[in-house]
């Protein structure tokens, strides 16, 4: 059984030929599967862009909630849930994602402040001085791996200097993320809790150093937590519940903005008109491309919640235990939504976006991706007048997390720096 | 018409002042300011929009 079989159409998200390849899965699912459900998890797909949207945005009521990850392994949703199952713990505190109302919305807008559009604005400069850093090492180098030399390094220094980490462990934050974030043969999948557990060793004694020096709100995503009083009980967090509030932003900050970068920038090689297009002003044009470089450029799949109400949603009934899968990259894919959807246009009109999903878990750092994939195409371009990327040394993973190239070997033919 | 923002899930993201700078302002905290909850009719597409585009789905209109 596989898509190209009309009949005889079945598709697991986690099946090795989708990990290889979901696209014909995703059109098939989205042209004939509205609302497709995989008996093994017990799971509802949803693929159409404004379904997607109808099912995040039931934000009443707990009814969706992360309780059993909005991304597990394959092996933690094999059982079938006898109505909704427990909620995430609050004493202690569960991990941010997992949490329900009104814990989950408490916690974020206690840390987020840093994330909001002019204070991601205030950090611009300084996210394009370690951009051109970068760039002065690596360009006359002539050849380099831009994934991680270049995007990967600068997206983890911004990260660490978010969450008060010594911008010198950069590199080994970005080195670990990598690694712990790939699909593994061997466990079956993106082991999420074992990394989350590994990253609290950089977070937890970051958030040590904030608390000896007084929490002053310098650091505004740990001392905001450290400050934070709860207001069920007015306790405080201790620094594993804190740990476990931040360490989804640590991993999405660090890993996500390159890949829409590169990916970004291997569209633009590929269509050269484009960018001679976009070459004539890049202070107008860098903003446009990026909307649409951040619309089919991006490698997550999909986010996961369970019901724990039933509730009819985009024509399906779903009662409390079972899971819905919201499949962002298929919808953004949606000729319902996007003429000629799977073509770079760099400059078409892009009314509404799922890059970030939507609703309760709708992305904290979207302001904060859009400002660096702006920053580190803008100073790319801006300094490489002429490039070539070496797709023969190119690596793509095969994932259900991140679906894309994961190295990218740039050629520098023509620059200045 | 009467524009009501759920300030549980509101976190600033400034769609809305995007849309319709006569209902929405964001300070200088990124805090959301609702300049007039209760807008003249003529607005209603531009608050109807900001609805629509605020991300978080934070807010909705009675009336």
């Amino acid at each position: 059984m596989n898509a190209h079989s009309p009949g005889t159409f079945s598709y697991d998200p986690y099946a090795r030929e989708v990990l290889e390849n979901p696209l014909p899965f995703y059109r098939e699912l989205q042209a004939n599967h509205p609302g497709y459900y995989v008996e093994k998890y017990d799971m509802f797909i949803f693929t159409r862009f404004q379904d997607i949207l109808d099912v995040l945005g039931v934000t009443e009521d707990n009814t969706f909630v992360g309780s059993e990850s909005t991304l597990p392994m394959p092996a933690d949703i094999l059982h079938k849930n006898t109505g909704a199952p427990p909620l995430a713990p609050t004493d202690p505190m569960g991990p941010g994602i997992m949490l329900a109302s009104p814990e989950y919305e408490e916690l974020r807008l206690a840390h987020i402040k840093p994330l909001r559009p002019k204070a991601v604005k205030a950090i611009e400069d300084m996210t394009r001085e370690l951009a051109l850093d970068r760039l002065r090492e690596l360009l006359p180098q002539g050849k380099f791996e831009i994934m991680g030399d270049y995007c990967g390094l600068v997206s983890a220094a911004v990260t660490c200097h978010l969450l008060g980490i010594p911008k010198s462990d950069a590199a080994s934050v970005l080195g670990a993320i990598n690694d712990l974030a790939s699909y593994s043969d061997d466990k079956e999948g993106v082991d999420t809790p074992g990394m989350f557990k590994f990253l609290k060793s950089f977070i937890i004694p970051a958030i040590d150093r904030r608390r000896k020096a007084g929490a002053d709100g310098e650091v505004p995503m740990v001392d905001g937590l450290i400050n934070h009083r709860l207001k069920s009980n007015g306790r405080a967090l201790n620094d594993e519940e804190i740990a476990d509030q931040l360490v989804c932003s640590f991993v999405a900050a660090t890993e996500t903005p390159p890949k829409p970068t590169c990916q970004g920038l291997l569209e633009l090689w590929r269509n050269p008109d484009q960018l001679a297009e976009i070459r004539k002003d890049l202070d107008t044009n860098i903003p446009i491309v990026t909307e649409e470089i951040l619309r089919i450029c991006i490698t997550n799949q999909f986010g996961i919640r369970t019901a724990h109400k039933d509730v009819t949603v985009a024509g399906v009934d779903i009662k409390a235990g079972q899971r819905v899968l919201a499949g962002i990259y298929a919808g953004l894919r949606d000729p319902r939504e996007f003429d000629e959807p799977e073509k770079f246009i760099w400059n078409r009109e892009i009314k509404r976006i799922l890059t970030f999903g939507y609703g309760q878990h709708h992305c904290v750092g979207n302001n904060l991706a859009r400002m660096e994939v702006r920053v580190m195409l803008r100073a790319f371009l801006e300094h490489v007048q002429d490039f070539e990327f070496d797709m023969d040394e190119a690596v793509h993973a095969a994932s259900y997390f991140h679906w894309g190239w994961v190295k990218l070997p740039v050629v520098i033919k023509q620059y200045s720096i | 018409m009467k524009i009501v923002v759920n300030w549980a899930l509101c976190e600033g993201n400034g769609k809305c002042e995007e849309e319709a700078p006569e209902l929405f302002e964001l300070d200088d905290e990124d805090e959301l300011t609702v300049l007039n909850e209760t807008p003249p009719e003529e607005l209603r597409a531009k608050a109807e929009a900001a609805v629509r585009l605020c991300p978080k789905n934070a807010l909705s209109i009675e009336g």
